[in-house]
């Protein structure tokens, strides 16, 4: 008796003096509640301020079967407004989970009009049945920079671990801008701190909270632009990014094909995820960053840079082309059978040929060519601010060492030299190729976000340029290449002339990925048109324009479209126009006009045959 | 017409009282305190119960205050039986509790609430037959072994018969179900065998097998088990099975040393469910603390240690055994319902004796105290 007395005691001592404190905390948590009301999310806009995402008001169907009179009547009715019959199975399921009483069960999300004015006009016949109204993300132009703009969703057990701030159900960014920017677009939930009782009764307001909304965030996106290049690009997958060479904005971002981030808000349906999960063409995957691709004859720059810098190839460097070189025992083609003759570099860029640089990478072997490609962003993460990004191939002889053991063999200098063996990069890196070309050598780090906006319209955090790095290249050897570029798709012979616009020099450099036959040899593939869809190559160009002060610089890729020039021109070709029609090209600064204007033009050695002009490879 | 009078007051025994002393104030002014302490605690933890079902704030209290004048008058009656008086009331007493548990069972009769036909509707009153049984019980079982004397260390004459007795009995209750009074009369049968001389090896054998028919029993019934083995960690299920004992250890925790004062406990506004019954031991932790629970022990201390002097002095073998009965089913019935809430043993339907709101409870318990008073005038308790 004793014993157990003195068992009582201890153990009374520990619930009410030891663990004092800590029930004390607990009993006020029991009777203080925050209903809380989700700020809504932060606007994203255009450059020029034109709204791509809002928040609306999204309705939900909730029950609380405990105000309910008549449980089963209720149920059946509402399954009969809402036209579905497992509101009573999301109701046994809730209570399993330990649905505390007078807890709401959420029935339907996002309800369409028609059903929400179903359950307003029989309120009365629904009791416990509420109209639940709840911000909810809505992407005004669907999947229009589907990937860049990523989606919201609920918040995950493993993010309510790692984030105290967030509550169950809350909306969290999942993906793209909406992950990278959720702290501005979040804002803070307001809501209402109440004194409930036991069963979760109401019993009195103690205080409200305002809510917060979430910032805005302005973008460098361009919405016509984008839309333009959004319809160059519909029904073809691939990828089209535009960057200002002047800043490393992201004018325009495609990746296709898209998903409907609308899908996902609060909740995907599984069935829905599926599809996009086990959709062929990976519609998630944003090609821009994610896909990496052999870079074909846009390589070619790089070769020229390299070569040129190097000092192993200068303006009047000729090799001459037969259709094709023996190496190492094996023939390597050039794309035209036939060959183009003696030829210049001048004519090999803007021609594409390939036995022309077969030779270039030969003298600058593969090391300084890998050298030459990183210092050009090829190879490398851009640092973009979206989740995932890819970094690429670009093979020297120490990664393959490292990567197969092996050592390197100078004939896969050769598939190197035309973007094709090893290499893969992403469409973004070839975009920076473009914009260092264009802009003398300086990689910006892509921005696609030009500044969060606070909620008093000023600017609360800006995204200056960042410069990633400052290649020197010579001035002559820009002009070479630039010069080059522009006779693409204005020279005759030139491969990109589809790209070509009416009084603005645009330069670009189509390419060929090809992807079947062995890596590391060409295998003629004239019969292109006659290949099943998913075996043809993929068709490369990058681009910038003006080529005296260039704004716009662009890389594109067509899956499966087979050459470049044929392909890629015409989706360049519509983006450039548009772009050309809302920022018309900026007068000539002096010192442009000085530095790359009134240069002698260069001697060109033309050729009397003019091969098919998109037919490169 | 005072004939009749006479002969009633003759037959319990009235005038045998020559020698008789006042009632022992040890005994009767602890339960006074421990009413009064109820008084209190079921006004304030009824208050907004009331004005929620009835709309009358003390709608339970009235009713309680009621009980007790009512348990009042019974246990002054009772406190002024003589021995063979309270002998007399063996017979009655065993009758009408086997009727009422059987009454239960009748239509109109039984009232059956959350499940468990427990109740008897007698025009306005509701009684609870469980804890008339349970002090019926005290009063057969010391009347039973006192006859049986020495022959109780053989278990066939003394533990085996007592086994017949109790087991239907139990049965009864565990058929309703009321498992909380099933292991109540159980602990009273043992102790009681224990003081009439039972062999104590018979004892834990008995023992054993009364586990293993309790532990039968928990499996048998899903809510059981589960009641089993939350108290062993109730915060893994605190929205569950654990929700009620966590608000106790909550509304305990909140008290802390000296207590939120008076009225000022939250944990009874709909928090604790059944902070007006069952679980009134934690309220009174919140609002006095650590000091008042105490208090509550010790009070219910006074009482066992009282009560077990007036048996150990007592030379009448019934009374003695009555005493030591009487006293168990105060004390023991305490202990337990307070270890309940303090989550040192898994949870019962027990009320805490004096404290409790609950009609049948509090009129048995002052009865059992009255014949308790009556025990502790006789001239050979000293």
């Amino acid at each position: 008796m004793v014993t157990v007395l003195a068992l009582v005691s201890v153990r009374l001592y520990y619930l009410q003096v030891m663990q004092h404190q800590e029930m004390t905390e607990l009993a006020d948590r029991n009777r203080i509640r925050l209903l809380r009301v989700p700020a809504p999310r932060g606007l994203v806009f255009d450059r020029r301020h034109r709204p791509l995402v809002d928040t609306q008001p999204t309705f939900d169907a909730e029950i609380v079967p405990e105000d309910s009179t008549n449980l089963s009547e209720t149920i059946e009715r509402l399954e009969s407004y809402l036209g579905e019959d497992h509101v009573a199975d999301k109701i046994a399921d809730a209570d399993e989970e330990g649905r505390p009483p007078y807890e709401p069960v959420l029935v339907e999300e996002r309800l369409d009009w028609p059903k929400v004015v179903a359950l307003e006009a029989h309120q009365l016949d629904l009791p416990g049945v509420s109209l639940e109204i709840t911000p909810g993300r809505h992407y005004l132009y669907g999947k229009l920079a589907a990937h860049l703009l990523g989606y919201v969703g609920e918040v995950s057990r493993e993010d309510l671990i790692k984030q105290t701030a967030y509550h169950m159900g809350d909306e969290i960014g999942k993906f793209g801008l909406e992950r990278g920017w959720e702290p501005f677009l979040r804002g803070q939930a307001g809501g209402e701190e109440v004194e409930v009782d036991a069963v979760g009764r109401r019993l009195r307001v103690l205080k409200e909270i305002p809510d917060t909304p979430g910032e805005s965030v302005v973008l460098t996106i361009d919405l016509d632009l984008q839309q333009a290049a959004e319809q160059a690009m519909e029904g073809k997958n691939g990828a089209l990014v535009a960057l200002d060479p002047n800043n490393g904005d992201v004018l325009a971002m495609v990746s296709h094909p898209a998903f409907d981030p609308d899908v996902f808000g609060a909740g995907v349906k599984s069935a829905d995820w599926r599809t996009l999960m086990s959709d062929p063409n990976h519609p998630l995957q944003n090609r821009v960053i994610q896909g990496t691709y052999p870079p074909g004859s846009t390589f070619k720059i790089v070769d020229s840079i390299a070569g040129l810098q190097e000092g192993s190839l200068t303006e009047d460097t000729a090799y001459s082309c037969a259709g094709g070189i023996w190496f190492g025992g094996r023939e390597y083609h050039c794309w035209r059978k036939q060959g183009h003759g003696t030829i210049g570099l001048h004519n090999a860029i803007v021609r594409s040929c390939d036995v022309y640089f077969y030779d270039v990478g030969q003298h600058l072997g593969i090391d300084k060519l890998a050298h030459w490609a990183n210092l050009l962003g090829l190879g490398l993460k851009t640092g973009i601010a979206l989740d995932n990004e890819k970094s690429g191939v670009i093979p020297s002889s120490a990664w393959k060492q490292k990567r197969y053991h092996e050592r390197w063999y100078p004939a896969e200098t050769l598939s190197v030299s035309i973007g094709q063996g090893y290499v893969a990069v992403t469409p973004l890196q070839l975009a920076q190729l473009a914009e260092m070309v264009a802009n003398g050598g300086t990689r910006y780090q892509p921005q696609f976000v030009k500044e969060v906006e606070s909620l008093d319209g000023g600017v609360a955090k800006a995204y200056p340029p960042v410069v990633e790095q400052h290649v020197d290249i010579s001035p002559e050897t820009l002009q070479i290449v630039r010069d080059a570029m522009a006779d693409v798709v204005n020279g005759p012979g030139g491969t990109a002339h589809k790209a070509a616009l009416p009084g603005i020099t645009v330069c670009a450099k189509t390419g060929t990925a090809q992807i079947v036959g062995n890596k590391g040899s060409l295998v003629a593939g004239e019969d292109e048109d006659k290949m099943p869809e998913k075996y043809r190559d993929h068709a490369w160009l990058i681009a910038f324009a003006p080529k005296e002060h260039p704004q716009i610089a662009i890389a594109c890729l067509v899956e499966h479209g087979g050459h470049g020039g044929a392909a890629a021109a015409p989706v360049v070709h519509d983006v450039m126009q548009r772009f050309f029609q809302l920022y018309p090209p900026a007068p000539q600064t002096p010192e442009l006009t000085e530095d790359r204007a009134n240069r002698p033009a260069i001697a060109r050695v033309l050729e009397d045959d003019t091969a098919d002009e998109t037919a490169e490879r | 017409m005072r004939s009749a009078a006479t002969y009633l007051k003759s037959w319990f025994g009235r005038f045998e009282a020559v020698g008789y002393r006042r009632p022992d104030p040890w005994l009767w002014l602890p339960a006074a305190v421990l009413l009064l302490v109820g008084l209190l605690m079921v006004l304030n933890t009824t208050y907004f119960l009331g004005l929620e079902k009835t709309g009358d704030a003390f709608h339970f209290f009235k009713q309680h205050l009621a009980r007790i004048i009512a348990g009042a008058i019974v246990m002054v009656l009772l406190s002024q039986f003589s021995l063979t008086g309270l002998r007399r009331l063996v017979v009655p007493l065993t009758v009408i509790s086997i009727v009422m548990l059987l009454m239960v069972y009748v239509p109109g009769l039984g009232l059956v609430r959350g499940g468990a036909r427990r109740w008897l509707k007698l025009g306005p009153m509701v009684i609870e037959p469980s804890e008339f049984v349970k002090l019926a019980l005290v009063f057969l079982l010391a009347d039973f072994f006192s006859r049986r004397g020495e022959r109780m260390r053989f278990f066939s004459q003394g533990m085996l018969p007592a086994f017949f007795i109790v087991g239907p009995i139990a049965l009864l209750l565990l058929k309703q179900p009321d498992f909380g009074s099933t292991v109540m009369i159980s602990v009273i049968l043992f102790v009681m065998l224990y003081a009439a001389g039972a062999e104590l090896k018979h004892l834990g054998m008995a023992g054993a097998g009364a586990l293993c028919l309790l532990v039968f029993q928990a499996f048998a019934k899903s809510y059981r088990m589960r009641r089993m083995t939350t108290f062993l960690d109730p915060w893994v299920v605190a929205r569950g099975a654990g929700f009620q004992l966590v608000q106790s250890f909550i509304a305990l925790g909140a008290g802390g040393g000296w207590g939120v004062g008076l009225g000022a406990g939250r944990q009874k506004m709909f928090y604790l469910p059944q902070s007006h019954t069952d679980f009134i031991f934690a309220v009174v932790g919140e609002e006095f603390g650590i000091a008042g629970a105490v208090t509550v022990i010790a009070l219910f201390c006074v009482i066992l240690f009282r009560g077990m002097r007036i048996a150990h002095e007592e030379p009448d073998a019934f009374a003695s055994l009555l005493a030591v009965g009487l006293t168990s089913l105060l004390s023991l019935q305490a202990l337990i319902n307070m270890a309940v809430v303090i989550g040192m043993i898994p949870t019962k339907g027990l009320p805490l004796p004096f404290l409790s709101y609950g009609g049948t409870a509090i009129v048995m318990a002052m009865g059992a105290l009255g014949a308790l008073l009556a025990l502790g005038r006789r001239p050979a308790v000293r």
